[in-house]
């Protein structure tokens, strides 16, 4: 009997153990959960955005060059993208997503010094039919000289998968020398040097448009399920828990 | 070319150059597309930034010797009855002994302009053209002539 006892006890104490093992695992999780979806957690804000190769060399490109819109101020614009004296940035970006808002303050902060001289900035919102003038209108006050349109042709004529998106036009054939998604415009400066290096290395660089298409395949099904750039399924988990740059 | 539409005054846009068309929100009469008078359009071979004044400030400044501004602005619809809007059709073809230093609304060295005044489709007008320099009007004139050649001008409807 005694002996009974005995085993019964050593089994509730085994058990004891593997419940209180389990419930630390679970809690190690749910904190490692938490940590990760929280906006604030500084890995989402300097993860690495998402890139799209650029079109290259004798590729075609995409035909496009002007931009025809509005100002929400009402002016209606047609702007030049090639030929042009400078290559154009254009950010594709909405008065809706989160990412976007960081974006609009940002440059209404550190404007001009966010752009370098040589690339023209041009915001790109939806047309009317998509967003308001006047909440556009009010993210676009304080930013100085820098061209805010709404065109939601311009949306349609670059294939824009979703916000926010960068677009670097070159200003000789209105070719695209980059195209990709950022949630910081240091990440944006990034795509521009990665642009101008991949121009370098374009003959021997060179991606199939076969690949390149599966890519943007990829990049748009991730969109529309959701998964915005700086998303943190995006990116490898180390053993410390902290996601990866 | 495209062409760009602004509250009824369109013009076909050369390659590389840009337009953009104000419409202020003062309305005396109202096109058949609801936008209201007096507009004006300013079409450049530079990048036209946003904050320009109707003759072209805060543009001319930047034009470059090979740069050229063009700007087509509306008056008053009873304008068009008086002596200055007597020509009933825009100039379509300008040539270079026509410009000179002496019609910029605002005098900068080495620039070289032309201005007049008529009336289309009912509507009182004036063409105000802008080169930065001698390499302007031998380079852009022919662009400036294409695009005036191209001006159309639907008629004002008026609001009851």
């Amino acid at each position: 009997m005694i002996w009974l006892v005995a085993l019964e006890a050593a089994a509730i104490g085994v058990l004891t153990l593997v419940v209180v093992a389990l419930a630390h695992s679970y809690a190690g999780l749910a904190a490692r959960v938490e940590e990760t979806a929280s906006p604030r957690h500084p890995a989402h804000v300097d993860a690495p955005h998402a890139m799209i190769p650029p079109h290259r060399g004798d590729e075609p490109t995409t035909g496009v060059r002007d931009l025809l819109g509005a100002t929400p101020a009402g002016e209606r614009v047609l702007l030049s993208l090639a030929p042009t004296s400078r290559d154009t940035l254009l950010a594709f970006l909405t008065t809706s997503c989160a990412s976007c808002r960081g974006l609009w303050d940002e440059l209404t902060l550190a404007h001009p010094s966010v752009i370098p001289p040589e690339v023209r900035l041009v915001i790109v919102s939806k047309g009317e039919d998509r967003e308001s003038p006047s909440q556009v209108a009010a993210l676009a006050d304080g930013i100085g000289d820098v061209d805010v349109v709404m065109s939601s042709e311009a949306w349609a004529d670059f294939d824009v998968p979703g916000s926010p998106y960068f677009v670097l036009v070159g200003r000789e054939r209105g070719d695209v020398l980059g195209q990709g998604t950022a949630r910081t415009w240091d990440q944006v400066m990034g795509l521009i040097g990665v642009a101008a290096g991949d121009e370098r290395v374009a003959a021997r660089t060179r991606k199939s448009r076969r690949d390149r298409r599966q890519e943007l395949d990829v990049d748009r099904v991730l969109l529309e399920a959701g998964v915005r750039p700086g998303d943190a399924s995006l990116y490898p988990v180390t053993d410390d828990g902290a996601a990866r740059a | 070319m495209r062409t760009f539409d602004t509250a009824g005054i369109v013009v076909p846009v050369p390659p590389g150059w840009e337009a953009r068309g104000v419409v202020p929100p003062a309305p005396a009469a109202r096109l058949p597309d609801g936008s209201v008078a007096y507009p004006y359009v300013h079409l450049a071979n530079v990048a036209l930034p946003p904050g320009r004044a109707p003759y072209g400030g805060g543009v001319v400044e930047h034009l470059g010797p090979e740069g050229v501004l063009l700007a087509l602005l509306e008056f008053a619809p009873g304008s068009a009855r008086t002596a200055l809007f007597t020509s009933h059709d825009a100039p379509r073809r300008l040539r270079p002994t026509e410009f000179s230093g002496a019609q910029l609304q605002r005098t900068l060295r080495g620039q070289l302009g032309l201005q007049r005044f008529f009336q289309l489709g009912g509507r009182a007008l004036c063409c105000y053209v802008v080169m930065g320099g001698p390499p302007a009007l031998r380079h852009a004139l022919g662009d400036v002539n294409r695009v005036l050649t191209g001006l159309r001008v639907h008629e004002v409807v008026t609001s009851r």
